[in-house]
């Protein structure tokens, strides 16, 4: 049943509309892969602009979150202050989730639609005619052909030279691209987890490039470049002196009272450094355990 | 992937500080939950689409009450027939040989060829292969293979035209070789190359072989130097099979729905037939008429003597399967089967249908229907053999025993 509403929904119309790219590029299936990829990214560009902007807001907002963490030892009062700092800056923390979201069917669809649109066997090539539609101009284009730049599409990353060529653009752009992402948390702890995370990621993806076919690859390379575009105008590249192009929407000042508490110290914005206990300031674990209800 | 890829950066870089820290909060962590699920079904969800592996199609070959059927995968056997009940001889590759251990055929589409003490055949990506019938052991190649590099896999069968062997291969080159030693034949010295891929296996008639192609071109080659004698058709849709319609005529189906009648003098199209649905099987001929079946699982009765070719009846559906295998005609009944497996009896006067038998635990049906004597012989995909009586509209199965796996 999942199946079929994945083959019906998902499946069918991009292998469709790789098979009417690949036609209109020529006969290209490569060609058609980056054209895919630009027309997925433009479509949701929207999104993205949203999502980046609501990245960087966010991290705009974890020295306050922090303190708030430091602040509040109950989970349940932390959560409340830590949704209100959010409400009353207009930051949706689930906000980046969409694209997300949305990427991550269009991918294993993606995989699946190369795996099915390049028959590697007759059979293959007669099960294709059941989700390709039935309009002449795409039933006219089959078989695609395999080959862009001297690779077979179908084959995985692992099983030719320029396979283990796009395994390492794989690696390359993934590294590019988290390193211009932005990172400013001001957790020295979750720092030093991101950097080891900026290393690992490439190769942890580059690992997977090489059982995906190197269609899949080629995807995954100019979704990357395109991403790394966008993080660039975003959030320009100080490395080489670029600013954003897109001005961020600088979250609402929070106001001070959203950090007040009745009864709590002052209502102010502590700065984190100054916090010296984990249990709400100048109380100690036992005074917290007592006036929990 | 990259709001992907970042995000999961984010999450597992936080994952376990989070985990370490009473401070986590409980959005993030369920955004993380996401994307940590999202990544472990990956390959979950990706194995739901089931990609197929060439398994082939080749039909039953006899030689007298001798049998040659594709049993498994790639693998070809020597059957004696008996009634309903059929004994093997031999099975090649026999992985019992260590010879054989090493030999990877994949699959045999195209129907083998049996001639004199030899039996030849095509295979997806092992290369032609020449067994002697009696023992099923190869005259050539030898261990070092083919002597002359394939280029592509062979998705169709061979032809044997004389003295020569000719193929085609799904990148688009077309061989010429000795029937004896497996050698280039004389004026094949070098593969020709064709545009697109060729799936259909060559057909040869007097001194000309004719070669289908996936850009939906039909080439005429001569048999003696190669040289092109003609190009002039083309379909808008790939053909990816070919035959005979009679001595004159080439029955040349496409994916584009059509059925050309194609003149074997000069290429030019004598009768264009449209079907329902793709057309990816041969055609079976009787005197003037001719019946083949389409992917809508109709079967279509023509005449081909009119031009254009005219239909003898109302197309008969026999379900909504897609009929790959070509039909057989035994006397007042064309026989088609097809992919669920189901065997019709049609009758030849007006493409009524008499019977509907379906196939149990037979996997499905590719290959070419193969009659002898009053009986049309099915081959299945899982190494099955059915035997289908015209006369008194029954399907038994003939039990195979002995066969190596």
């Amino acid at each position: 049943m999942i199946g079929d509403v994945f083959t019906l929904l998902m499946l069918n119309p991009l292998v469709n509309l790789l098979v009417f790219l690949t036609h209109i590029l020529g006969g290209s299936f490569g060609l058609a892969i980056i054209a895919f990829t630009i027309l997925v990214r433009a479509a949701t560009f929207p999104l993205t602009l949203r999502q980046l902007h609501s990245t960087r807001a966010m991290q705009s907002l974890q020295p306050r979150i922090q303190e708030v963490n430091k602040k509040y030892s109950d989970p349940k009062r932390r959560q409340e202050e830590v949704m209100k700092l959010y409400r009353e800056s207009g930051t949706n923390p689930i906000s980046c989730l969409g694209p997300m979201l949305l990427t991550f069917p269009v991918f294993i669809g993606l995989y699946s639609a190369i795996r099915i649109a390049l028959p590697n066997s007759p059979e293959a090539l007669e099960k294709l005619s059941g989700h390709v539609y039935n309009w002449s101009y795409l039933q006219h284009a089959l078989p695609l052909k395999e080959y862009f730049l001297g690779v077979d599409l179908r084959g995985n990353g692992g099983e030719s030279i320029i396979g283990y060529v796009f395994v390492a653009l794989v690696a390359a752009t993934t590294f590019v691209q988290s390193k211009t992402t932005i990172t400013t948390n001001t957790d020295d702890k979750v720092k030093s987890q991101q950097q080891m995370m900026n290393v690992m990621l490439p190769f942890m993806f580059a690992f997977f490039a090489l059982s995906f076919p190197v269609g899949v690859s080629l995807y995954w390379v100019v979704n990357s470049v395109a991403q790394i575009g966008f993080n660039i105008l975003t959030y320009g590249f100080p490395a080489l002196g670029l600013e954003p192009v897109f001005k961020a929407r600088t979250p609402a000042a929070v106001p001070q009272a959203a950090l007040a508490v009745s009864g709590d110290r002052g209502g102010s914005t502590t700065p984190a450094g100054e916090l010296r206990t984990t249990n709400g300031t100048g109380r100690s674990k036992r005074q917290n355990r007592r006036r929990r209800p | 992937m990259c709001y992907f890829t970042f995000h999961v950066k984010q999450e597992l870089a936080l994952l376990p500080y989070k985990r370490a820290s009473p401070y986590h909060n409980p959005v993030n962590l369920r955004r993380s939950a996401i994307v940590i699920l999202a990544l472990l079904s990956l390959p979950l969800l990706s194995s739901c689409v089931k990609v197929l592996n060439p398994s082939g199609w080749a039909p039953v070959v006899f030689d007298g009450d001798t049998a040659y059927v594709v049993t498994s995968k790639g693998k070809l056997s020597s059957i004696d027939i008996e009634g309903d009940a059929g004994t093997a001889n031999w099975t090649f590759p026999d992985k019992d040989r260590s010879e054989d251990k090493d030999l990877e055929l994949k699959a045999i589409y195209g129907s083998p060829i049996v001639d004199g003490d030899r039996i030849y055949f095509g295979t997806f990506h092992g290369g032609v292969f020449a067994l002697r019938k009696e023992d099923g052991r190869p005259v050539w190649p030898g261990v070092d293979g083919n002597p002359q590099k394939i280029k592509g896999d062979l998705a169709g069968g061979i032809v044997l035209a004389g003295d020569t062997i000719f193929f085609g291969t799904t990148e688009g080159w077309v061989y010429g070789w000795n029937k004896e030693d497996g050698g280039p034949a004389r004026g094949w010295e070098e593969p020709k190359k064709v545009a697109g891929g060729i799936w259909a296996a060559p057909v040869a008639n007097g001194e000309t072989v004719f070669v289908a192609t996936t850009e939906g071109n039909l080439h005429a080659f001569s048999m003696s130097d190669g040289s092109e004698r003609w190009t002039s058709f083309k379909a808008s849709g790939a053909i990816i099979e070919l035959s005979f319609a009679n001595d004159d005529l080439l029955f040349v189906p496409s994916i584009n729905h059509h059925v050309y009648l194609v003149s074997v003098q000069d290429g030019s199209v004598v009768s264009d037939f449209k079907a329902n649905n793709w057309v990816w099987s041969n055609g079976a001929t009787e005197g003037s008429k001719l019946f083949f079946g389409d992917f809508s699982g109709t079967v279509f009765g023509l005449d081909i003597t009119t031009k254009p070719a005219t239909e003898l009846w109302a197309p008969a559906s026999v379900g909504d399967e897609h009929i790959r295998a070509a039909p057989a005609i035994i006397g007042d009944v064309v026989v088609v089967v097809d992919r669920k497996p189901v065997v019709s009896f049609i009758n030849i006067k007006d493409g009524t249908i008499l019977n509907r038998v379906p196939l149990q635990d037979a996997g499905t049906v590719r290959a070419d229907l193969t009659v002898k004597d009053d009986f049309a012989y099915i081959s299945t995909t899982n190494g099955k053999l059915f035997r289908a009586e015209p006369k008194n509209l029954k399907v038994v199965e003939v039990v195979l025993s002995g066969v190596k796996k």
